[in-house]
């Protein structure tokens, strides 16, 4: 019970770390866009066999999350959710790739544990790239964005009410489920015969629920989503970060930095 | 018509005429929500519709607006019947409050939500922007801009979704309930507020002491049919047709008898 209670409470702390003010903060949505989709491509593009290169990479969350005072904790939590994925993905690959990549002192590294790295890797930075935009940027802006960009605004409609009303969802639960455990105080969880008609009861309220804000959005002259406040021009600031980020990711990209030091050094 | 686009000076002037002739309702199930009700509201007139659950209080409100279609009947404002072609610029002029705010808070903060009616009714930001601004000033709202929607308190949510429908300058407010949710002072506090308004209002509610409070006249619904429509003082203290009609006599009415 107090599960969903803390999910609903903790749901918006991206949202609210969105409205901070810091130099990351009062850079345009759409050059932080721009960025954030330009660096997935190159942390998506790397070969597999290439963790130094990655590591190097490792550079833009480095400098942004202190830059735009991000705390760790709450990014790290979400990022949990996301390497339960790619580690069952990337296992299957240690299995199948028996190949050596290279040695450690007496112990072998092979292909199949070399993918793996790279996999979670992957996962970590760009999942890791997606919430410090999502901690920098208000969520409207970005979908306002997104809208100018050409996705459809069907879409991002579903991004805007999701958003919203994924509290609203929850609290909804969460009041169902409290007033279940205290009808049932011996039992912990909601009995299996009962999942059916408390599912049922949810899914009736939110369609009851959707009907009324759906007469509230006709009463205020609702007739698609409209793309919002601009919010200024890109000014040269926008461009220059912009200019000296992706120069710097197709520099790492395409030439190895970690190996570089690591030559000098040796 | 309307004039389009009204100019500001117009909803000063309250030039409105809010009539409902013979309106029918029914439901899907058969039911008749409500039977050939008819009213009308004069300019800057303040009206409470009162009736026991299920009356046909919400029913009625959802009508005038033109979400719940009627079966038979006629709404005008000002002389001009509402139909498909003048229901938007009627939803302009007649706004809508609903009784749970989160059903119409559905944009993430005050300022987007604020805004929505404005922009679809094309309005330029500029114009939104000073709107926005005149109307959070003069609910004492302003340092609620920018804050998320759903973390408001009960009180400042009633505030923000009255804020969001008199950002468009509506001549006539039709209001769901308006103190369910709230606190004795946020009540309070919304009372003063309401009372301050030039808006033609036509306000649903179980809550007799604010219709008295804001009110001259009162139409009182009773299954869907309108059982009196008199002067507020008269019906409240009639015992016994608020009793007939499941209702009680107010706490305040003591001194009106």
């Amino acid at each position: 019970m107090s599960g969903l209670y803390r999910a609903a409470a903790g749901i918006d702390s991206l949202e609210r770390l969105a409205m901070g003010d810091s130099p990351v903060h009062r850079l345009h949505p759409m050059a932080k866009l721009a960025v954030t989709v330009a660096y997935v491509a190159v942390v998506l593009s790397f070969p597999s066999r290439n963790v130094s290169g990655l590591m190097a990479i490792f550079f833009y969350p480095a400098i942004v999350m202190p830059l735009s005072g991000t705390p760790y904790r709450p990014l790290l939590g979400r990022l949990l959710i996301a390497l339960p994925f790619s580690l069952m993905g990337g296992l299957a690959n240690v299995i199948v790739l028996r190949g050596a990549a290279f040695h450690v002192g007496g112990f072998t590294v092979s292909q199949g544990m070399l993918s793996l790295v790279s996999i979670l890797l992957k996962t970590l930075l760009t999942v890791l790239a997606v919430l410090i935009l999502a901690a920098t940027t208000p969520f409207v802006e970005i979908v306002h964005r997104l809208s100018r960009l050409g996705v459809p605004k069907i879409v991002c409609l579903q991004f805007v009410m999701t958003c919203r009303y994924l509290s609203v969802l929850l609290d909804e639960a969460g009041s169902m489920r409290r007033a279940y455990a205290l009808r049932a105080p011996a039992q912990k969880g909601v009995k299996m015969r009962d999942i059916g008609s408390f599912l049922g009861q949810l899914i009736l309220r939110a369609f009851d629920r959707a009907a009324r804000v759906h007469q509230a959005m006709k009463c205020r002259g609702f007739q698609g989503l409209h793309p919002g406040r601009a919010r200024g021009e890109l000014r040269w600031r926008d461009f220059l970060c912009v200019g000296v980020l992706l120069s710097a990711m197709l520099v790492l990209r395409f030439f190895n930095l970690s190996l570089f030091f690591g030559r000098l050094v040796g | 018509m309307w004039g389009n686009p009204v100019p500001r000076s117009c909803c000063k002037r309250l030039c409105c005429n809010l009539k409902a002739e013979n309106l029918t309702v029914r439901y899907d199930d058969a039911v008749c929500a409500l039977r050939d009700v008819g009213f009308s509201v004069r300019d800057g007139e303040r009206v409470a519709l009162i009736g026991a659950n299920g009356a046909g209080k919400s029913t009625l409100l959802l009508t005038l607006v033109g979400v719940l279609p009627a079966e038979s009947g006629e709404i005008s404002l000002e002389d001009v019947p509402v139909g498909k072609e003048t229901l938007r610029e009627f939803r302009r002029r007649v706004g809508m409050v609903f009784q749970n705010p989160d059903d119409q808070l559905f944009m993430p903060t005050v300022y987007e939500d604020i805004a929505f009616g404005p922009r679809n009714y094309g309005l330029s930001e500029e114009e939104i922007e000073t709107r926005i601004n005149g109307v959070l000033d003069r609910f004492g709202i302003a340092r609620l801009r920018d804050r998320m929607t759903h973390k408001l308190s009960g009180g400042e949510k009633r505030l923000v979704a009255l804020a969001g429908i008199l950002v468009m300058e509506p001549s006539v407010l039709l209001m769901d309930e308006p103190s369910s949710f709230l606190d004795p002072r946020s009540r309070r506090k919304l009372i003063e507020t309401l009372d301050k308004l030039p808006q033609t209002m036509l306000i649903a509610t179980h809550d007799l002491d604010l219709a008295l409070d804001l009110c001259r006249r009162a139409i009182l619904l009773d299954e869907g049919r309108v059982r009196a429509d008199a002067p507020i003082e008269e019906i409240l203290s009639d015992a016994a047709l608020l009793e007939s009609c499941g209702l009680e006599l107010p706490l305040s009415t003591g001194h009106l008898r």
